[in-house]
Protein backbone atom coordinates (compact mmCIF):
# COMPACT_ATOMS: atom_id res chain seq x y z
CA UNK A 1 0.00 0.00 0.00
CA UNK A 2 1.35 3.66 -1.06
CA UNK A 3 1.60 6.21 1.07
CA UNK A 4 -1.27 8.23 -1.07
CA UNK A 5 -3.61 4.64 -0.54
CA UNK A 6 -2.64 5.01 2.97
CA UNK A 7 -4.13 8.88 3.21
CA UNK A 8 -7.53 8.24 1.49
CA UNK A 9 -7.58 4.67 3.37
CA UNK A 10 -6.84 6.08 6.56
CA UNK A 11 -8.97 9.26 6.45
CA UNK A 12 -12.04 6.38 5.38
CA UNK A 13 -11.56 4.24 8.35
CA UNK A 14 -11.31 7.01 10.85
CA UNK A 15 -14.54 8.16 9.73
CA UNK A 16 -15.60 4.39 10.78
CA UNK A 17 -15.56 2.96 7.57
CA UNK A 18 -14.95 -0.59 8.18
CA UNK A 19 -13.73 -2.07 4.92
CA UNK A 20 -11.15 1.02 4.61
CA UNK A 21 -10.10 -0.56 8.51
CA UNK A 22 -9.77 -3.72 7.13
CA UNK A 23 -8.00 -2.76 3.89
CA UNK A 24 -5.51 -1.31 6.33
CA UNK A 25 -5.64 -4.98 8.24
CA UNK A 26 -4.49 -6.19 5.56
CA UNK A 27 -2.11 -3.99 4.48
CA UNK A 28 -0.11 -4.10 7.76
CA UNK A 29 -0.92 -7.75 9.37
CA UNK A 30 1.60 -9.41 8.21
CA UNK A 31 4.53 -7.03 8.51
CA UNK A 32 3.01 -6.29 12.37
CA UNK A 33 2.99 -9.70 13.23
CA UNK A 34 6.96 -10.13 12.47
CA UNK A 35 7.76 -7.45 13.95
CA UNK A 36 6.03 -8.20 16.95
CA UNK A 37 7.28 -12.45 16.86
CA UNK A 38 11.66 -11.02 16.55
CA UNK A 39 10.48 -8.51 19.59
CA UNK A 40 8.93 -11.16 21.92
CA UNK A 41 10.11 -14.68 19.93
CA UNK A 42 6.54 -15.96 20.81
CA UNK A 43 3.72 -16.49 18.10
CA UNK A 44 1.04 -17.06 20.23
CA UNK A 45 1.81 -13.77 21.88
CA UNK A 46 2.76 -12.08 18.79
CA UNK A 47 -1.00 -13.10 17.26
CA UNK A 48 -2.46 -11.69 20.70
CA UNK A 49 -0.32 -8.39 20.30
CA UNK A 50 -1.05 -7.35 16.59
CA UNK A 51 -4.79 -7.76 17.34
CA UNK A 52 -4.17 -5.71 20.32
CA UNK A 53 -2.19 -2.89 18.15
CA UNK A 54 -5.07 -3.23 15.55
CA UNK A 55 -7.76 -2.15 18.61
CA UNK A 56 -5.73 0.03 19.58
CA UNK A 57 -5.57 1.65 16.23
CA UNK A 58 -8.88 1.71 15.54
CA UNK A 59 -9.69 3.27 18.99
CA UNK A 60 -7.01 5.86 18.13
CA UNK A 61 -8.12 6.38 14.54
CA UNK A 62 -10.12 9.29 14.68
CA UNK A 63 -7.56 11.01 16.42
CA UNK A 64 -4.90 10.54 14.10
CA UNK A 65 -3.93 13.52 13.05
CA UNK A 66 -1.20 12.75 10.63
CA UNK A 67 1.66 14.20 11.56
CA UNK A 68 3.59 11.23 11.16
CA UNK A 69 3.59 8.74 8.58
CA UNK A 70 0.31 6.29 9.63
CA UNK A 71 2.66 3.27 8.99
CA UNK A 72 5.49 4.42 11.24
CA UNK A 73 2.55 5.16 13.91
CA UNK A 74 1.49 1.98 13.78
CA UNK A 75 4.71 0.60 13.84
CA UNK A 76 5.19 2.50 17.36
CA UNK A 77 2.36 1.39 18.70
CA UNK A 78 2.93 -2.28 17.91
CA UNK A 79 6.87 -1.63 18.73
CA UNK A 80 5.14 -0.07 22.07
CA UNK A 81 2.82 -2.99 23.01
CA UNK A 82 5.27 -5.53 22.54
CA UNK A 83 7.76 -3.36 24.96
CA UNK A 84 4.72 -3.34 27.53
CA UNK A 85 4.34 -7.29 27.03
CA UNK A 86 8.07 -7.46 28.06
CA UNK A 87 7.80 -5.38 30.88
CA UNK A 88 4.84 -7.43 32.02
CA UNK A 89 6.30 -10.64 31.46
CA UNK A 90 8.62 -12.41 34.17
CA UNK A 91 11.05 -13.81 31.97
CA UNK A 92 12.10 -10.37 30.61
CA UNK A 93 13.82 -9.59 33.92
CA UNK A 94 16.33 -11.69 32.25
CA UNK A 95 17.40 -8.80 30.08
CA UNK A 96 17.02 -6.00 32.41
CA UNK A 97 20.14 -6.06 34.00
CA UNK A 98 21.52 -5.05 30.33
CA UNK A 99 19.08 -2.31 30.40
CA UNK A 100 20.84 1.17 29.18
CA UNK A 101 20.62 4.07 31.21
CA UNK A 102 19.50 6.50 28.96
CA UNK A 103 20.67 9.94 29.48
CA UNK A 104 18.93 12.06 26.21
CA UNK A 105 21.43 11.20 23.91
CA UNK A 106 24.15 9.99 25.58
CA UNK A 107 23.82 6.17 27.19
CA UNK A 108 26.24 4.94 29.99
CA UNK A 109 25.84 0.82 29.64
CA UNK A 110 26.12 -1.18 33.05
CA UNK A 111 28.87 -3.21 33.23
CA UNK A 112 27.86 -6.93 33.51
CA UNK A 113 28.25 -10.23 32.41
CA UNK A 114 27.10 -11.65 29.19
CA UNK A 115 25.23 -14.61 29.93
CA UNK A 116 25.84 -17.30 27.63
CA UNK A 117 22.97 -19.66 26.33
CA UNK A 118 22.84 -22.80 27.03
CA UNK A 119 24.74 -25.66 25.92
CA UNK A 120 21.39 -27.59 24.09
CA UNK A 121 20.40 -23.99 22.78
CA UNK A 122 24.17 -23.75 20.99
CA UNK A 123 23.67 -26.76 19.47
CA UNK A 124 20.77 -26.86 17.84
CA UNK A 125 21.12 -24.16 15.70
CA UNK A 126 19.93 -24.97 12.01
CA UNK A 127 21.33 -22.05 9.95
CA UNK A 128 23.38 -18.80 10.47
CA UNK A 129 20.63 -16.34 10.21
CA UNK A 130 18.43 -18.24 12.76
CA UNK A 131 21.48 -18.28 14.77
CA UNK A 132 21.77 -14.87 14.89
CA UNK A 133 18.67 -14.25 15.36
CA UNK A 134 18.27 -16.25 18.33
CA UNK A 135 21.25 -13.91 19.83
CA UNK A 136 19.43 -11.62 19.12
CA UNK A 137 16.36 -12.14 21.15
CA UNK A 138 18.44 -12.76 24.35
CA UNK A 139 19.17 -9.03 24.05
CA UNK A 140 17.81 -6.50 25.88
CA UNK A 141 14.34 -5.37 24.25
CA UNK A 142 15.86 -1.16 24.01
CA UNK A 143 18.85 -2.69 21.59
CA UNK A 144 16.77 -5.35 20.25
CA UNK A 145 13.74 -3.54 18.59
CA UNK A 146 16.08 -1.16 16.64
CA UNK A 147 18.25 -3.56 14.97
CA UNK A 148 15.29 -5.79 13.90
CA UNK A 149 13.81 -2.44 12.82
CA UNK A 150 16.52 -1.57 11.07
CA UNK A 151 18.05 -5.09 9.61
CA UNK A 152 15.23 -7.19 9.35
CA UNK A 153 12.89 -4.50 8.41
CA UNK A 154 15.07 -2.23 6.89
CA UNK A 155 14.10 0.85 8.28
CA UNK A 156 16.97 4.03 8.11
CA UNK A 157 17.41 5.25 11.66
CA UNK A 158 15.11 8.16 11.00
CA UNK A 159 12.25 6.30 10.84
CA UNK A 160 13.40 3.90 13.47
CA UNK A 161 13.50 7.01 15.87
CA UNK A 162 10.03 8.21 14.93
CA UNK A 163 8.64 4.40 15.63
CA UNK A 164 10.62 4.12 19.29
CA UNK A 165 10.67 7.63 19.99
CA UNK A 166 13.90 7.93 20.39
CA UNK A 167 16.79 10.80 19.13
CA UNK A 168 18.69 9.71 15.86
CA UNK A 169 22.18 9.94 18.11
CA UNK A 170 20.43 6.83 20.53
CA UNK A 171 18.84 4.76 17.28
CA UNK A 172 22.46 5.16 16.25
CA UNK A 173 24.44 4.12 19.36
CA UNK A 174 22.00 1.92 20.14
CA UNK A 175 22.35 0.01 16.98
CA UNK A 176 25.74 -0.14 17.00
CA UNK A 177 25.93 -1.62 20.41
CA UNK A 178 23.34 -3.85 19.57
CA UNK A 179 25.76 -5.59 16.74
CA UNK A 180 28.72 -5.80 19.05
CA UNK A 181 27.07 -7.54 21.40
CA UNK A 182 26.26 -10.04 18.69
CA UNK A 183 29.02 -10.05 17.75
CA UNK A 184 30.53 -10.58 21.12
CA UNK A 185 28.01 -13.34 22.27
CA UNK A 186 27.87 -15.42 18.99
CA UNK A 187 31.82 -15.45 19.25
CA UNK A 188 31.10 -16.63 22.68
CA UNK A 189 29.05 -19.34 21.45
CA UNK A 190 31.36 -20.29 18.83
CA UNK A 191 33.96 -21.13 20.81
CA UNK A 192 31.26 -22.78 23.24
CA UNK A 193 30.07 -24.70 20.37
CA UNK A 194 33.92 -25.83 19.57
CA UNK A 195 34.51 -26.93 23.05
CA UNK A 196 31.49 -29.04 23.64
CA UNK A 197 32.15 -30.64 20.01
CA UNK A 198 35.56 -30.88 21.52
CA UNK A 199 34.84 -32.57 25.06
CA UNK A 200 32.84 -34.94 23.09
CA UNK A 201 35.18 -36.21 21.34
CA UNK A 202 37.62 -36.31 24.00
CA UNK A 203 34.85 -38.09 26.15
CA UNK A 204 34.50 -40.74 23.34
CA UNK A 205 38.52 -41.45 23.55
CA UNK B 1 40.65 -5.86 21.49
CA UNK B 2 41.32 -1.98 21.18
CA UNK B 3 38.95 -0.13 19.60
CA UNK B 4 39.54 3.60 18.27
CA UNK B 5 37.61 6.20 17.85
CA UNK B 6 36.62 5.52 14.78
CA UNK B 7 34.84 2.44 15.69
CA UNK B 8 31.73 4.13 16.81
CA UNK B 9 31.02 5.01 13.24
CA UNK B 10 31.15 1.68 11.46
CA UNK B 11 27.34 0.62 12.13
CA UNK B 12 25.94 3.72 10.45
CA UNK B 13 28.60 3.27 8.21
CA UNK B 14 27.35 -0.07 7.07
CA UNK B 15 23.72 1.43 7.06
CA UNK B 16 24.52 4.30 5.15
CA UNK B 17 23.63 6.38 7.65
CA UNK B 18 27.20 8.17 7.68
CA UNK B 19 27.34 12.05 5.53
CA UNK B 20 29.93 11.62 2.30
CA UNK B 21 33.01 13.25 4.14
CA UNK B 22 32.77 11.21 7.40
CA UNK B 23 32.23 7.63 5.32
CA UNK B 24 35.76 8.75 2.97
CA UNK B 25 37.72 9.31 6.40
CA UNK B 26 36.21 5.75 8.28
CA UNK B 27 37.24 4.19 4.59
CA UNK B 28 40.48 5.55 4.76
CA UNK B 29 40.97 3.93 8.40
CA UNK B 30 39.72 0.82 7.53
CA UNK B 31 42.72 0.62 5.17
CA UNK B 32 45.33 1.13 8.06
CA UNK B 33 43.57 -0.21 11.21
CA UNK B 34 43.07 -4.16 10.80
CA UNK B 35 40.93 -3.99 14.19
CA UNK B 36 38.21 -1.49 12.85
CA UNK B 37 38.46 -3.32 9.69
CA UNK B 38 37.72 -6.89 11.32
CA UNK B 39 34.65 -5.51 13.30
CA UNK B 40 33.63 -3.92 10.12
CA UNK B 41 33.52 -7.07 8.23
CA UNK B 42 32.15 -8.95 11.51
CA UNK B 43 29.65 -6.33 11.54
CA UNK B 44 28.29 -6.39 8.17
CA UNK B 45 27.93 -9.86 8.05
CA UNK B 46 25.74 -9.86 11.01
CA UNK B 47 23.37 -7.28 9.55
CA UNK B 48 23.43 -9.59 6.03
CA UNK B 49 22.16 -12.57 8.05
CA UNK B 50 19.74 -10.51 9.62
CA UNK B 51 18.74 -9.14 6.51
CA UNK B 52 18.48 -12.62 4.86
CA UNK B 53 15.76 -14.13 7.54
CA UNK B 54 12.40 -14.72 5.65
CA UNK B 55 9.98 -13.29 6.88
CA UNK B 56 7.53 -15.96 8.45
CA UNK B 57 3.55 -16.09 7.98
CA UNK B 58 1.24 -15.15 10.30
CA UNK B 59 -1.92 -17.66 11.32
CA UNK B 60 -4.63 -17.78 8.98
CA UNK B 61 -7.06 -16.99 11.99
CA UNK B 62 -4.96 -13.67 12.70
CA UNK B 63 -6.80 -11.63 10.14
CA UNK B 64 -10.65 -13.03 11.31
CA UNK B 65 -9.71 -12.41 15.04
CA UNK B 66 -8.18 -8.86 14.66
CA UNK B 67 -11.64 -7.95 12.53
CA UNK B 68 -13.19 -9.69 15.24
CA UNK B 69 -11.94 -7.86 18.03
CA UNK B 70 -12.16 -4.12 16.50
CA UNK B 71 -15.87 -5.15 15.06
CA UNK B 72 -16.74 -6.25 19.00
CA UNK B 73 -15.40 -2.78 19.90
CA UNK B 74 -17.22 -0.99 17.75
CA UNK B 75 -20.70 -2.56 18.59
CA UNK B 76 -19.60 -2.16 22.93
CA UNK B 77 -18.94 1.30 22.35
CA UNK B 78 -22.05 2.48 20.51
CA UNK B 79 -23.86 0.89 23.64
CA UNK B 80 -21.45 2.96 26.22
CA UNK B 81 -22.13 6.26 24.09
CA UNK B 82 -25.66 5.66 24.16
CA UNK B 83 -25.54 4.87 27.73
CA UNK B 84 -23.30 7.87 28.45
CA UNK B 85 -26.00 10.20 26.49
CA UNK B 86 -28.69 9.16 28.68
CA UNK B 87 -26.33 9.43 32.08
CA UNK B 88 -25.81 13.56 30.85
CA UNK B 89 -29.29 13.88 30.35
CA UNK B 90 -30.37 13.10 34.23
CA UNK B 91 -27.33 14.97 35.36
CA UNK B 92 -28.21 17.67 33.31
CA UNK B 93 -31.85 17.55 34.89
CA UNK B 94 -30.39 17.18 38.01
CA UNK B 95 -28.39 20.16 38.48
CA UNK B 96 -31.49 22.32 36.41
CA UNK B 97 -33.56 20.64 39.57
CA UNK B 98 -30.85 22.37 41.92
CA UNK B 99 -31.01 25.62 39.89
CA UNK B 100 -34.79 25.78 39.87
CA UNK B 101 -35.15 25.22 43.49
CA UNK B 102 -32.05 28.19 44.50
CA UNK B 103 -33.87 30.10 42.05
CA UNK B 104 -37.43 29.59 43.48
CA UNK B 105 -36.22 30.77 46.82
CA UNK B 106 -35.09 34.20 45.56
CA UNK B 107 -37.55 34.99 43.25
CA UNK B 108 -40.20 34.15 46.62
CA UNK B 109 -37.51 36.24 48.73
CA UNK B 110 -37.26 39.26 46.49
CA UNK B 111 -40.41 40.42 44.97
CA UNK B 112 -37.86 43.20 44.18
CA UNK B 113 -35.99 41.32 41.69
CA UNK B 114 -39.51 40.13 40.11
CA UNK B 115 -40.60 43.12 39.10
CA UNK B 116 -37.38 44.94 38.11
CA UNK B 117 -37.17 41.75 35.85
CA UNK B 118 -40.57 41.38 34.55
CA UNK B 119 -41.31 44.90 34.67
CA UNK B 120 -45.00 43.79 36.44
CA UNK B 121 -45.81 41.91 38.99
CA UNK B 122 -49.17 41.10 37.60
CA UNK B 123 -48.34 37.65 35.80
CA UNK B 124 -50.93 35.11 34.79
CA UNK B 125 -51.49 32.92 37.97
CA UNK B 126 -53.64 30.24 36.20
CA UNK B 127 -50.48 28.96 33.54
CA UNK B 128 -50.00 26.07 36.25
CA UNK B 129 -53.63 25.05 36.56
CA UNK B 130 -53.92 24.74 33.08
CA UNK B 131 -52.42 21.40 32.91
CA UNK B 132 -55.16 19.32 34.26
CA UNK B 133 -57.91 20.32 31.94
CA UNK B 134 -55.15 20.11 28.82
CA UNK B 135 -57.63 18.47 26.87
CA UNK B 136 -60.65 20.12 27.52
CA UNK B 137 -61.21 22.86 24.37
CA UNK B 138 -61.43 26.38 26.98
CA UNK B 139 -63.68 28.85 25.28
CA UNK B 140 -63.02 32.20 26.12
CA UNK B 141 -65.85 34.73 26.18
CA UNK B 142 -64.19 37.38 23.48
CA UNK B 143 -62.72 34.07 21.78
CA UNK B 144 -65.90 31.83 20.48
CA UNK B 145 -63.85 30.21 17.41
CA UNK B 146 -62.00 27.24 17.68
CA UNK B 147 -58.35 27.11 16.17
CA UNK B 148 -56.66 24.58 14.51
CA UNK B 149 -55.75 21.23 15.46
CA UNK B 150 -52.52 21.21 16.69
CA UNK B 151 -52.07 24.99 16.48
CA UNK B 152 -50.71 26.95 19.14
CA UNK B 153 -51.51 30.65 19.53
CA UNK B 154 -49.40 33.07 21.81
CA UNK B 155 -51.01 36.33 22.04
CA UNK B 156 -49.22 39.58 21.65
CA UNK B 157 -52.00 42.15 22.66
CA UNK B 158 -53.70 40.45 25.66
CA UNK B 159 -55.34 43.51 26.59
CA UNK B 160 -57.34 43.53 23.57
CA UNK B 161 -60.45 41.19 22.68
CA UNK B 162 -59.23 38.38 21.33
CA UNK B 163 -59.80 36.78 17.50
CA UNK B 164 -57.88 34.43 16.31
CA UNK B 165 -57.45 35.37 13.07
CA UNK B 166 -55.63 38.66 14.33
CA UNK B 167 -52.65 39.76 13.12
CA UNK B 168 -51.31 40.44 16.77
CA UNK B 169 -51.30 36.98 17.20
CA UNK B 170 -48.18 34.72 16.52
CA UNK B 171 -49.17 31.11 15.57
CA UNK B 172 -46.83 28.68 15.69
CA UNK B 173 -46.91 25.19 15.21
CA UNK B 174 -45.10 23.31 17.27
CA UNK B 175 -46.10 20.00 16.99
CA UNK B 176 -46.99 18.48 13.81
CA UNK B 177 -51.02 18.08 13.55
CA UNK B 178 -51.83 14.58 15.29
CA UNK B 179 -54.43 12.87 13.15
CA UNK B 180 -55.84 10.59 16.68
CA UNK B 181 -55.31 13.76 19.26
CA UNK B 182 -58.01 15.78 19.77
CA UNK B 183 -57.79 19.22 18.58
CA UNK B 184 -55.56 21.27 20.83
CA UNK B 185 -56.98 24.66 21.70
CA UNK B 186 -55.57 27.50 22.42
CA UNK B 187 -57.55 30.36 23.86
CA UNK B 188 -56.76 33.84 25.02
CA UNK B 189 -57.54 35.40 28.04
CA UNK B 190 -60.81 37.14 28.75
CA UNK B 191 -58.84 38.93 31.55
CA UNK B 192 -58.63 42.62 30.47
CA UNK B 193 -56.45 43.64 33.60
CA UNK B 194 -54.02 41.03 33.65
CA UNK B 195 -51.11 41.89 30.96
CA UNK B 196 -50.43 38.61 29.83
CA UNK B 197 -52.67 35.74 28.46
CA UNK B 198 -53.23 32.45 29.02
CA UNK B 199 -51.47 30.36 25.95
CA UNK B 200 -52.84 27.07 26.30
CA UNK B 201 -51.76 23.60 25.69
CA UNK B 202 -48.90 21.77 24.14
CA UNK B 203 -47.97 18.27 24.04
CA UNK B 204 -51.55 15.86 22.98
CA UNK B 205 -51.43 13.62 25.40
CA UNK B 206 -51.19 10.53 23.61
CA UNK B 207 -48.11 11.38 21.87
CA UNK B 208 -44.94 9.87 22.84
CA UNK B 209 -41.61 11.39 22.60
CA UNK B 210 -38.70 10.11 21.29
CA UNK B 211 -35.30 11.23 23.08
CA UNK B 212 -34.98 13.28 19.69
CA UNK B 213 -37.91 15.17 20.09
CA UNK B 214 -36.92 15.98 23.99
CA UNK B 215 -33.72 17.34 22.64
CA UNK B 216 -34.92 19.74 20.02
CA UNK B 217 -38.44 20.62 22.44
CA UNK B 218 -36.10 21.80 24.30
CA UNK B 219 -35.19 24.51 21.92
CA UNK B 220 -39.03 25.36 20.55
CA UNK B 221 -40.40 28.06 20.96
CA UNK B 222 -42.26 28.53 24.09
CA UNK B 223 -46.13 26.72 24.19
CA UNK B 224 -47.14 27.86 27.49
CA UNK B 225 -45.60 31.65 27.89
CA UNK B 226 -47.40 34.29 29.03
CA UNK B 227 -48.16 36.22 26.33
CA UNK B 228 -46.63 39.57 26.31
CA UNK B 229 -43.31 37.51 26.63
CA UNK B 230 -43.90 34.68 23.87
CA UNK B 231 -43.81 36.33 21.08
CA UNK B 232 -39.83 37.69 21.73
CA UNK B 233 -38.75 34.66 22.68
CA UNK B 234 -35.69 33.24 21.14
CA UNK B 235 -33.19 30.45 21.78
CA UNK B 236 -29.70 31.08 21.59
CA UNK B 237 -26.94 28.34 21.43
CA UNK B 238 -23.45 30.29 21.11
CA UNK B 239 -19.82 28.47 21.73
CA UNK B 240 -17.25 30.81 23.58
CA UNK B 241 -14.26 29.73 24.40
CA UNK B 242 -12.74 30.15 28.00
CA UNK B 243 -8.98 30.79 28.70
CA UNK B 244 -7.47 27.63 31.10
CA UNK B 245 -7.19 29.56 34.09
CA UNK B 246 -9.71 31.91 33.13
CA UNK B 247 -13.11 30.32 34.47
CA UNK B 248 -13.66 32.56 37.61
CA UNK B 249 -12.90 35.44 35.50
CA UNK B 250 -15.35 34.52 32.61
CA UNK B 251 -18.23 33.59 34.85
CA UNK B 252 -17.92 36.72 36.55
CA UNK B 253 -18.32 38.86 33.07
CA UNK B 254 -21.50 36.58 32.31
CA UNK B 255 -22.89 37.16 35.38
CA UNK B 256 -22.27 40.87 35.39
CA UNK B 257 -23.45 40.90 31.72
CA UNK B 258 -27.25 39.27 33.12
CA UNK B 259 -26.81 41.88 35.82
CA UNK B 260 -26.52 44.65 32.92
CA UNK B 261 -29.41 43.21 31.02
CA UNK B 262 -31.43 44.05 33.82
CA UNK B 263 -31.60 39.64 34.35
CA UNK B 264 -30.72 38.00 37.73
CA UNK B 265 -28.12 35.10 38.51
CA UNK B 266 -29.44 32.36 40.53
CA UNK B 267 -26.74 30.25 40.64
CA UNK B 268 -22.93 30.07 39.19
CA UNK B 269 -20.78 27.30 39.44
CA UNK B 270 -16.87 27.25 38.47
CA UNK B 271 -17.16 23.79 37.35
CA UNK B 272 -19.50 21.42 35.52
CA UNK B 273 -18.45 17.65 35.88
CA UNK B 274 -20.04 15.29 33.37
CA UNK B 275 -19.67 11.83 32.32
CA UNK B 276 -16.66 12.98 29.80
CA UNK B 277 -14.50 14.90 32.79
CA UNK B 278 -15.40 18.08 31.19
CA UNK B 279 -14.54 20.89 33.75
CA UNK B 280 -16.02 24.22 33.44
CA UNK B 281 -18.29 26.83 34.62
CA UNK B 282 -22.18 27.30 34.46
CA UNK B 283 -24.43 30.18 35.20
CA UNK B 284 -27.89 30.25 35.29
CA UNK B 285 -30.60 32.96 35.61
CA UNK B 286 -33.27 34.73 34.30
CA UNK B 287 -32.72 37.26 31.44
CA UNK B 288 -35.76 39.27 30.15
CA UNK B 289 -36.28 38.20 26.89
CA UNK B 290 -35.65 41.67 25.40
CA UNK B 291 -32.37 41.95 26.57
CA UNK B 292 -31.82 38.03 25.67
CA UNK B 293 -30.33 38.55 22.09
CA UNK B 294 -28.12 41.52 23.53
CA UNK B 295 -26.88 39.15 26.63
CA UNK B 296 -25.96 35.92 23.85
CA UNK B 297 -24.21 38.61 21.72
CA UNK B 298 -22.10 39.82 24.52
CA UNK B 299 -21.29 35.94 25.73
CA UNK B 300 -20.03 35.19 22.79
CA UNK B 301 -17.77 37.98 23.22
CA UNK B 302 -16.41 36.76 25.94
CA UNK B 303 -12.86 34.62 25.00
CA UNK B 304 -11.62 32.02 23.61
CA UNK B 305 -9.80 28.43 23.81
CA UNK B 306 -12.40 26.32 25.82
CA UNK B 307 -15.17 25.16 23.63
CA UNK B 308 -18.29 26.52 25.80
CA UNK B 309 -22.08 26.42 24.77
CA UNK B 310 -24.38 29.13 26.11
CA UNK B 311 -27.93 27.93 25.98
CA UNK B 312 -31.27 29.96 26.25
CA UNK B 313 -34.41 28.49 26.32
CA UNK B 314 -37.53 28.86 28.30
CA UNK B 315 -38.75 27.04 31.54
CA UNK B 316 -42.19 26.36 29.56
CA UNK B 317 -40.52 24.50 27.26
CA UNK B 318 -39.06 22.61 30.04
CA UNK B 319 -42.05 21.64 31.24
CA UNK B 320 -43.25 20.11 28.13
CA UNK B 321 -40.38 18.07 28.27
CA UNK B 322 -40.55 16.92 32.33
CA UNK B 323 -44.50 16.31 31.61
CA UNK B 324 -43.47 13.78 28.61
CA UNK B 325 -40.55 12.24 30.73
CA UNK B 326 -43.49 11.65 33.55
CA UNK B 327 -45.55 9.82 30.88
CA UNK B 328 -43.08 7.71 29.25
CA UNK B 329 -41.71 7.19 32.76
CA UNK B 330 -45.38 6.12 33.94
CA UNK B 331 -46.23 4.54 31.06
CA UNK B 332 -43.08 2.19 31.22
CA UNK B 333 -43.35 1.78 35.42
CA UNK B 334 -47.03 0.38 34.67
CA UNK B 335 -46.26 -1.65 31.78
CA UNK B 336 -43.56 -3.79 34.40
CA UNK B 337 -46.27 -3.70 37.29
CA UNK B 338 -48.31 -5.83 34.98
CA UNK B 339 -45.32 -7.82 33.94
CA UNK B 340 -44.60 -8.99 36.95
CA UNK B 341 -48.26 -9.68 38.21
CA UNK B 342 -48.15 -11.90 34.83
CA UNK B 343 -44.61 -12.80 35.46
CA UNK B 344 -43.90 -16.69 34.56
CA UNK B 345 -40.87 -17.47 36.27
CA UNK B 346 -40.32 -15.60 39.93
CA UNK B 347 -36.99 -15.91 39.24
CA UNK B 348 -37.12 -12.25 37.56
CA UNK B 349 -39.61 -10.69 39.94
CA UNK B 350 -37.17 -9.53 42.22
CA UNK B 351 -34.89 -7.74 39.59
CA UNK B 352 -38.32 -6.34 38.17
CA UNK B 353 -38.91 -4.83 41.47
CA UNK B 354 -36.08 -3.09 41.80
CA UNK B 355 -36.44 -1.52 38.58
CA UNK B 356 -40.33 -0.86 40.00
CA UNK B 357 -38.96 0.71 42.47
CA UNK B 358 -36.35 2.96 40.48
CA UNK B 359 -38.94 4.14 38.50
CA UNK B 360 -41.50 4.99 41.24
CA UNK B 361 -38.58 7.17 42.86
CA UNK B 362 -37.77 9.01 39.36
CA UNK B 363 -41.15 10.05 38.57
CA UNK B 364 -41.31 11.24 41.81
CA UNK B 365 -38.29 13.16 41.48
CA UNK B 366 -39.80 14.69 38.35
CA UNK B 367 -43.30 15.22 39.64
CA UNK B 368 -41.69 17.65 42.32
CA UNK B 369 -39.84 19.40 40.06
CA UNK B 370 -42.88 19.86 37.83
CA UNK B 371 -44.37 21.22 40.71
CA UNK B 372 -41.48 23.66 41.14
CA UNK B 373 -41.69 24.73 37.93
CA UNK B 374 -45.85 25.48 37.83
CA UNK B 375 -45.09 27.76 40.53
CA UNK B 376 -42.29 29.34 38.28
CA UNK B 377 -44.13 29.27 34.97
CA UNK B 378 -45.71 31.85 36.37
CA UNK B 379 -42.97 34.10 36.16
CA UNK B 380 -40.07 33.19 34.30
CA UNK B 381 -39.39 34.36 30.77
CA UNK B 382 -35.78 32.43 29.89
CA UNK B 383 -33.06 30.43 31.75
CA UNK B 384 -29.85 31.16 30.40
CA UNK B 385 -27.75 28.31 30.72
CA UNK B 386 -24.67 28.11 30.05
CA UNK B 387 -22.68 25.11 30.02
CA UNK B 388 -18.64 24.59 29.30
CA UNK B 389 -18.18 21.30 26.75
CA UNK B 390 -14.86 20.93 27.15
CA UNK B 391 -14.03 17.39 26.68
CA UNK B 392 -10.70 15.94 28.17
Amino acid sequence: MSCQDDRATVEKAAKGDMKAFEALVTAYEKKLYNVAYRLVSDKEEALDIVQDVFLKVYQALPDFRGDSQFSTWVYRVCVNTCLDYLRKDRKATVYSLDAPLDFGDSEVQRQVEDTATSIEDAVEFKSTGEEILNIVKDLDPHYRAPLILCDVHDYSYKEISEILGISLGTVKSRIHRARKLVRKLYGEEQNLHSFVKGSEKRGGD
Amino acid sequence: MKYCNFSEFISSYIDGELDPQASAQLEEHLKVCPDCKAMYEELRHIKELLGSVPEIEPPDLLHASIMEAVNEYAIRREDALRAERSAKRSIWLRRLSIALAACLIILVASPAIKSAFFGTQQLPADVASESDQREEETITADNTETEKEGTIVFESQPQQPQLPTDNSHVEEDVQPPSEESPSDVTVGSEDNESLAADATSGVPEEEEISEEDEETGFFMATKRMPANLAKEIKSANIAIEVPEGALGDVSDKACAMIGESGGSVHLCFESVYTPTGASGFCVTGLVPSSSLEQVSDDMSALGSIVQSDVIAYDVTAYRNVLDSLIETNQMQRDDLAQAINNAVDAQDVPLAQKELLRLDQLIAVLNEERQLLDELCDNASIWLWIIEVKEE
